[in-house]
């Protein structure tokens, strides 16, 4: 199990290093790079996802398929980047399947079958859920941020998965276009296009637009 | 969020998504991901070991002479075979030509001669032919059907 700081050394080899020792095996270079990038891994992934347990889910598939396929990282783009684009496109295909998952859910429970309550759906259509682990201790703080949270992730929930993937890589993971556009396999022109696309739609959202008429109030 | 919007409208999207930002989850909870990915990693390695070392140098040279070894022990055995197989074979066919050298017969009315190949080799027969219900009879050897019918001769 990974410590809270690094198992390396006091030296803080950079993540190519790390990548070439865990590529032969070591362990201890393995559990460094995924300290030092889970947080952003997670983020995105809850970004794209709007509920942590699919996020967890995410962060999970996605590092084992970039530990797993370690030998493809060719050092083009910095490991951080290759690790948050394998991430946020597992987390996409994820919110497609659980998307279709609670379609079904939704359809069992309006026949009077299946669970009451279930996570919030992935990838474009949430369900009344809420984000669920707050670890602040003043209840008030922690229910304005809870909202804010799930004001943003109903915003978030009306982009289509190509907006919202490329305004997330953008705002929340800082790639630059021409990272996102590889990531993407999109010329940057379509990047830029997208996220000033995906500005405009998070701008005119009605949660977003109650939420500056609260605070302008 | 790492945006540097300049209308308001873009702060209050800033301010809101920095205000937003997802809790991570606890080191507990990230310990027991950890935990889980390295497991499915350590299990995957095995499980890819031995296309590994189907494909190692050693096992392709192992593999290689053992190849060899049976080509040639099959081989040896068809020498073998071939050099005491014996010269005229029970199973082989007798040349037509051969036979008829051999034998050279004038057959008689109701005899119905017939070549067959058995075990014992390529054989004369011959069939008699009943005279009442035109029904065969037989086989015969077709030795024997000779030398009655010159019997019959003699008489």
């Amino acid at each position: 199990m990974p410590e809270a700081t690094s198992t390396v050394g006091a030296a803080e080899p950079d993540d190519e290093t790390l990548v070439g020792l865990a590529r032969s095996g070591d362990r201890p270079a393995r559990d460094e790079l995924f300290l030092r990038h889970r947080g952003i891994a997670y983020r995105v992934a809850y970004r794209l996802l709007g509920n942590p347990h699919d996020a967890e889910d995410a962060v999970q598939d996605g590092l084992i398929k970039a530990f797993a396929g370690l030998e493809h990282f060719d050092g083009r783009s910095g490991f951080r980047t290759w690790l948050v684009r394998i991430v946020s496109n597992t987390a996409i295909d994820l919110g497609r399947k659980r998307r279709r998952r609670n379609v079904f859910a939704m359809g069992a429970r309006s026949n009077g079958q299946g669970p009451a309550r279930g996570r919030p759906a992935a990838g474009g259509t949430f369900e009344q859920g809420r984000p669920e682990p707050v670890t602040t201790s003043d209840p008030a703080h922690r229910l304005h941020r809870e909202d804010l949270r799930h004001t943003l992730d109903l915003a978030l929930a009306r982009l289509s998965p190509k907006l919202r993937i490329t305004f997330v890589l953008f705002a929340e993971a800082g790639l630059s276009y021409k990272e996102i556009a590889e990531s993407q396999d999109v010329p940057i022109g379509t990047v830029m296009s997208r996220l000033h696309d995906a500005r405009q739609k998070l701008q005119s959202c009605p949660e977003i637009q109650a939420l500056e008429e609260d605070e302008a109030g | 969020m790492t945006t540097n919007h300049s209308s308001a409208d873009r702060d209050a999207l800033t301010r809101l998504w920095d205000a937003a930002r997802p809790v991570e989850p606890t080191d507990a909870a990230w310990d027991a991901l950890w935990a889980r990915v390295t497991d499915r990693l350590d299990q995957q390695q095995p499980a890819e070991a031995p296309t590994v070392l189907a494909f190692s140098p050693w096992r392709r040279i192992s593999g290689r002479v053992l190849i060899a070894a049976q080509a040639a022990a099959i081989l040896m055995a068809a020498f073998l075979a071939a050099r005491h197989r014996p010269v005229t074979e029970s199973h082989a066919p007798t040349p037509l030509a051969q036979i008829a050298m051999v034998h050279e017969w004038d057959f008689p009315p109701g005899i119905i001669p017939m070549i067959r190949q058995d075990d014992k080799g390529v054989r004369f027969v011959a069939f008699a032919q009943d005279e009442r219900s035109n029904a065969l009879v037989g086989p015969l050897d077709g030795n024997f059907a000779m030398y009655d019918y010159m019997e019959g001769l003699a008489d």
